[in-house]
């Protein structure tokens, strides 16, 4: 069970979880780049799959990790991704909400997090880019993507309406 | 976080927390903040709205996934450690289960077809749901500065030259807080 898969996932999610500024959304290019550029342990087409269904399954992010996690190694795997993600944060978080009161008004935490939103924004849109790059291969595709970005800014409309649209259209096989 | 947070307006026991969490994680909902402020703050006066907030703001500031961190702030709060541990155990059980079904069905049925096709509708609008996030992060005034000459420096590294990120962190972070703190505002 302890194959190398499983403590490679284990490794560079804890890793993953401490860098993960902007919460799990930010760690999707290097999700994608530990996964499948380097380490080959999940195709492309899967991946996306997979991404698509913890994002659009009701719930915390992480769950996209779970999703990742079982693929690879079962329940226990799955178990493993989940902790892994979230363990090392949650952890100092522990340690850091005992003295954040000395630090919230302080000159450093205000450039901390003032220089560390554009690094968020930026992993955000990399972050969607692949996701769009591997997963349309239709102009249909792209236009579907630039519908749901326009949907979200300008309208209210709840998500899952746009992601039940998005399944009736490749259902039908329009996508 | 002692200092920080008031006295809670009620106390809820473990089994409430519990209850309390594992509905808001079953009905879906664990990964919103709109629903964890109607849960803590307003149906069962279990946090002060300013205590909320400032959890929250922790929470965000911190790497990882938010609604753990979120949890861990408050968790320790009502309960200390047996507060986190049921918390969370309770928020996560019902969507892990939910994740464990779908992966399974996946596994089965995700060659067929029709699923390939539901999926492949799906993926472009989670793509559209995430690039819109971002837009909505970098409309934040911060951003309206020689600061997002750094958002666009990260993108090009992780999404186009597929540079990691603890190499992104390394060099970028450093880069871009020297830029915030050097700008007064």
């Amino acid at each position: 069970m302890m194959d190398s898969v499983f403590l490679g996932m284990l490794l560079n999610f804890s890793l993953l979880s401490l860098l993960a500024f902007g919460g799990m959304t930010a760690v999707l290019p290097e999700l994608q780049r530990v996964v499948i550029d380097r380490n080959a342990w999940i195709d492309q087409r899967t991946f996306t799959d997979l991404y698509s269904m913890g994002y659009a399954m009701p719930g915390p992010n992480v769950l996209i990790g779970t999703m990742i996690g079982f693929y690879l190694a079962g329940t226990l795997g799955a178990l493993a991704a989940t902790l892994a993600l979230s363990l090392p944060a949650a952890t100092m978080t522990y340690f850091i909400a005992k003295v954040w009161h000395q630090f919230r008004e302080s000159h450093l935490r205000r450039a901390i997090q003032r220089g560390l939103l554009p690094i968020t924004v930026g992993l955000t849109f990399a972050g969607g880019y692949l996701v769009a790059r591997g997963s349309n291969d239709s102009w249909l595709g792209y236009g579907l993507t630039v519908v749901t970005i326009g949907l979200v800014l300008r309208t209210t409309l709840h998500p899952l309406w746009m992601i039940g649209v998005g399944a009736i259209l490749g259902l039908m096989g329009w996508v | 976080m002692s200092a920080t947070l008031a006295t809670p307006l009620v106390v809820p026991t473990l089994r409430q927390l519990f209850t309390a969490y594992l509905v808001v994680g079953a009905t879906g909902f664990g990964g919103s903040v709109v629903w964890l402020r109607r849960m803590l703050v307003e149906k069962n006066r279990w946090l002060a709205a300013d205590d909320f907030n400032d959890a929250l703001s922790l929470s965000q500031f911190l790497p990882g996934p938010m609604v753990f961190n979120f949890i861990v702030v408050i968790g320790r709060h009502l309960h200390g450690l047996p507060g986190i541990l049921v918390s969370s155990f309770a928020l996560m059980l019902m969507p892990f289960i939910f994740a464990l079904i779908l992966g399974s069905l996946y596994n089965l049925y995700g060659q067929l077809p029709a699923i390939q096709g539901v999926l492949r509708g799906i993926a472009p609008v989670a793509a559209g749901l995430l690039l819109s996030l971002g837009c909505k992060t970098a409309m934040s005034p911060i951003l309206r500065s020689p600061l997002a000459i750094m958002a666009i420096l990260t993108f090009a590294a992780a999404g186009i030259f597929r540079v990691s990120l603890p190499m992104v962190m390394l060099i970028i972070a450093p880069l871009s807080i020297l830029l915030a703190a050097s700008r007064k505002r």
